[in-house]
C-alpha cells in the first residue's frame, strides 16, 4: 500500500492512502489513482536508473476537508510503500514536490517533481582512475553528496581516463560514464548503488512461478558491430545486425575502448526477459538479477533477467521488470 | 425496516481520544476513518449532541462489545428526568451484550454495528451519552455515528427471503503456475429485499432517496421472521405499483467501506 504525506506550503501535513488505513496515524483514502512509476536505465547496459513519476490524483474532499480549497499550487510530497500494516516499516519511493495540474470535479491531479540534482562538474576536469574511484569522487559532498555502494561493481573496476570539455551536470556525467563501462546505478535513501550490468552470474535472486504472474522473452535488436569514434568491434555471433554507436569513450587507449565496446555489444545482443509480478513484501527491484525457471514452456526454460527497467503500478499493485539476460 | 437518512448530530465529544484519531472522524461517512480512545483504553464515553428530532442512533465500524446509554435534554426545560419522559427503562439497556440482544443489535466480524432505539421520538434537541466497552486489552474504536428521526414506513418490514451478496474489493491475480494471488482488501455486503407497502409510504421512501441519493445512511432491515441486518450503505430503489394502493418495492443496499 502507498502512504502519502502531502504538505501544502504553509499548511499542515495531510496523510492519505489508497484505502483508509490506520496504524499510528489515520491515513485517509484520498488518493484516487497513482500513475505508474518507472525506474529505468537509459540503456539496457547501464546509466542512471532515474525514477520517473508522472502524477498522483486526489479526491476533492481532501482539500475541502482540510481547509485547503482551492487545491494549493504545490506541496511537498513524500510517498512510502508498506507491505504490511506497520506505517513505520515503509520504503520511501518518492520525495519531492507536487504541482497541481488538472482540477476536476471528481479528482485533482498533481504532477510529481523530484528535486533537481544540480551539482555540476566543471569544464577541463580530468579523471584518471578506476570507475569505482571516479564514481566515489562524484558522490562526494560537493557534488552528488551520496554514499556509494560498490558491492556489485565489476572487479577489477575498468579504468577511466577523461577530461571534461564543458561544464556538465554531475548526474548526467555519471550516467553516461557508467553506461560506457556497462555499469548502471540507482539511488535509494541517499545511497548510490553501482551495478555491473555485464555480470549475470553472481548475486542472483531466484524467483519461481509462485512469485511471477507471467514472463516473456524476446530479442529486441541484433547488433553486429559497436562503434565509438575511430574504434569498432564486431560480434562473433551476430553477422548481419545493425551498428551500435557509442558517443563518448571515457578512455583514450584502444584496448580499453574496445573492451568496453565488446561488453556493451554483448549485452545489447542478449535476449530481453520481461517478468511480471504482483507487488509484495519483496517487490521486483531495479538492478536485481533474477533467475526464473519457466515450467509453462514446452520444456523448462531457465532465464536470467538483470533488471534495467522496472515499472510499478500501485493502482493494481502489479510490477514489471525488464532486462537483458540469458535463456537456456 | 427503518433508516436514518438525516443525520442530526451537531457535535460529538469523547471522554478519551487519540489525537491522531479524533472524535470528529465519527461524523464523516467513512466507517474506516475511525475514532480511537487512545492509550489502549477499552472503555470510553461518547457525548452526542442531537440538534433536531430523533428516535434512533446507530454506530458502525466499532469493536465495542457492550454499551450503555442515557439521553437527556441539554436545556433541562421539560425533561429533567429523561428516563421518564422518553418512556424507556434505563435498566433494560444497561450493560447489554450486543450478541445477546437478539434482533436489536448485531455484530459482524471487524465491522461491529450498534443500533439504539430510543423507544420514543424525541421532538427536540437532546444529548445521548453512550458508554462503549471493547474486549479487555483492546483499544476501543468506532467509525461512524448517525442519529436522527428514523423513517419507518408505517412499520413495514421487508419480505422473508432477503438476498445477501458481497463485493470483494481485494486484488486477485493468477500466478504463472495457475495458482491464485490474493491480497485481502475490504469486502462490502450487498442486501436486496422487497417490501409490500402503501404507495403513499413508497412515496416517502422515494422522496428520501431523491433527496439524498447515494449518500450513505444507516439502514435496519427487518424481515418477516424478525431477522435484522444493520447496514451503513447507499440504496438503489425500484418499485412496481401492482395494486390499487400498494406497491412492491425492491431495495438494494450496498455497504460502504
Amino acid at each position: 500500500m502507498i502512504l502519502c504525506e502531502f504538505t501544502p506550503a504553509g499548511g499542515g501535513m495531510i496523510r492519505c492512502a489508497m484505502d483508509d488505513f490506520s496504524d499510528i496515524h489515520l491515513w485517509k483514502s484520498y488518493i484516487t489513482s497513482i500513475a505508474s512509476i518507472k525506474i529505468a536505465m537509459p540503456q539496457r547496459w547501464g546509466g542512471y536508473a532515474a525514477p520517473t513519476f508522472s502524477d498522483i490524483s486526489f479526491s476533492p474532499d481532501m482539500f475541502s476537508d482540510t481547509g485547503n480549497w482551492p487545491p494549493p499550487e504545490s506541496a511537498t510530497v513524500r510517498m512510502l510503500w508498506i507491505a504490511g500494516i506497520d506505517e513505520t516499516d515503509g520504503t520511501e519511493i518518492f520525495s519531492g514536490t507536487a504541482v497541481v495540474g488538472d482540477i476536476g470535479l471528481t479528482e485533482i491531479k498533481y504532477n510529481l517533481k523530484r528535486p533537481d540534482m544540480a551539482a555540476t562538474v566543471a569544464a577541463a576536469t580530468a579523471y584518471a582512475d578506476t570507475l569505482v574511484a571516479v564514481m566515489t569522487t562524484l558522490c562526494g559532498a560537493s557534488l552528488l553528496n551520496l554514499t556509494i555502494d560498490t558491492t556489485r561493481a565489476r572487479i577489477p573496476s575498468p579504468a577511466v581516463s577523461y577530461t571534461t570539455t564543458d561544464e556538465i551536470l554531475a548526474i548526467d556525467f555519471a550516467s553516461d560514464l557508467c553506461a560506457c563501462f556497462a555499469h548502471g546505478f540507482y539511488i535509494e535513501a541517499g545511497t548510490l548503488y553501482l551495478i555491473d550490468m555485464y555480470d549475470i552470474t553472481t548475486m542472483q535472486e531466484a524467483v519461481s512461478e509462485w512469485d511471477i504472474t507471467s514472463a516473456s522473452y524476446r530479442y529486441d535488436s541484433r547488433y553486429s558491430t559497436a562503434k565509438c569514434g575511430d574504434y569498432t568491434v564486431s560480434s562473433a555471433t551476430v553477422l548481419n545486425g545493425d551498428e551500435l554507436t557509442i558517443a563518448t569513450a571515457y578512455h583514450g587507449t584502444q584496448a580499453n575502448i574496445e573492451d568496453a565496446l565488446d561488453i556493451i555489444l554483448a549485452i545489447a545482443n542478449r535476449p530481453t526477459i520481461e517478468l511480471n509480478a504482483m507487488i509484495t513484501d519483496d517487490p521486483l527491484t531495479i538492478g536485481q538479477c533474477y533467475v526464473f525457471t519457466d515450467e509453462s514452456a514446452i520444456l523448462p526454460l531457465q532465464s536470467i533477467c538483470l533488471a534495467s527497467d522496472v515499472v510499478y503500478n500501485f493502482d493494481s499493485e502489479t510490477s514489471q521488470a525488464v532486462g537483458a539476460g540469458s535463456i537456456a | 425496516m427503518k433508516h436514518l437518512s438525516i443525520n442530526q448530530i451537531s457535535a460529538i465529544t469523547a471522554s478519551f481520544e487519540d489525537a491522531n484519531f479524533p472524535v470528529e472522524n465519527l461524523l464523516d461517512d467513512k466507517p474506516k476513518r475511525i475514532w480511537k480512545a487512545g492509550g489502549g483504553i477499552s472503555g470510553a464515553s461518547l457525548s452526542v449532541e442531537i440538534s433536531g428530532a430523533s428516535s434512533d442512533l446507530a454506530i458502525f465500524g466499532t469493536n465495542a462489545v457492550q454499551a450503555t446509554f442515557s439521553v437527556y435534554d441539554p436545556n433541562e426545560i421539560e425533561w429533567g428526568d429523561a428516563t421518564d419522559e422518553f418512556g424507556y427503562s434505563a435498566d433494560s439497556w444497561a450493560n447489554q451484550d450486543f450478541a445477546a440482544v437478539s434482533g436489536t443489535v448485531m455484530r459482524r466480524e471487524n465491522t461491529g454495528a450498534l443500533w439504539i432505539d430510543f423507544n420514543a421520538t424525541l421532538p427536540r434537541p437532546a444529548v445521548a451519552d453512550i458508554h462503549l466497552l471493547a474486549d479487555g486489552g483492546t483499544e476501543l474504536y468506532a467509525g461512524v455515528v448517525v442519529a436522527g428521526l428514523a423513517s419507518t414506513y408505517g412499520g413495514a418490514n421487508v419480505r422473508y427471503g432477503v438476498g445477501e451478496s458481497r463485493i470483494d474489493h481485494s486484488i486477485v491475480a493468477e500466478l504463472a503456475n495457475g495458482a491464485r494471488y490474493y491480497k485481502k482488501r475490504d469486502i462490502s455486503r450487498v442486501f436486496s429485499a422487497t417490501a409490500l407497502m402503501l404507495t403513499t409510504q413508497y412515496h416517502l421512501l422515494v422522496d428520501t432517496f431523491d433527496t439524498y441519493g447515494a449518500i450513505p445512511a444507516a439502514w435496519r432491515l427487518i424481515d418477516g421472521s424478525n431477522t435484522e441486518w444493520l447496514i451503513y450503505g447507499y440504496p438503489a430503489i425500484s418499485a412496481s405499483h401492482d395494486y390499487l394502493d400498494r406497491s412492491i418495492v425492491s431495495i438494494q443496499i450496498t455497504e460502504v467501506v
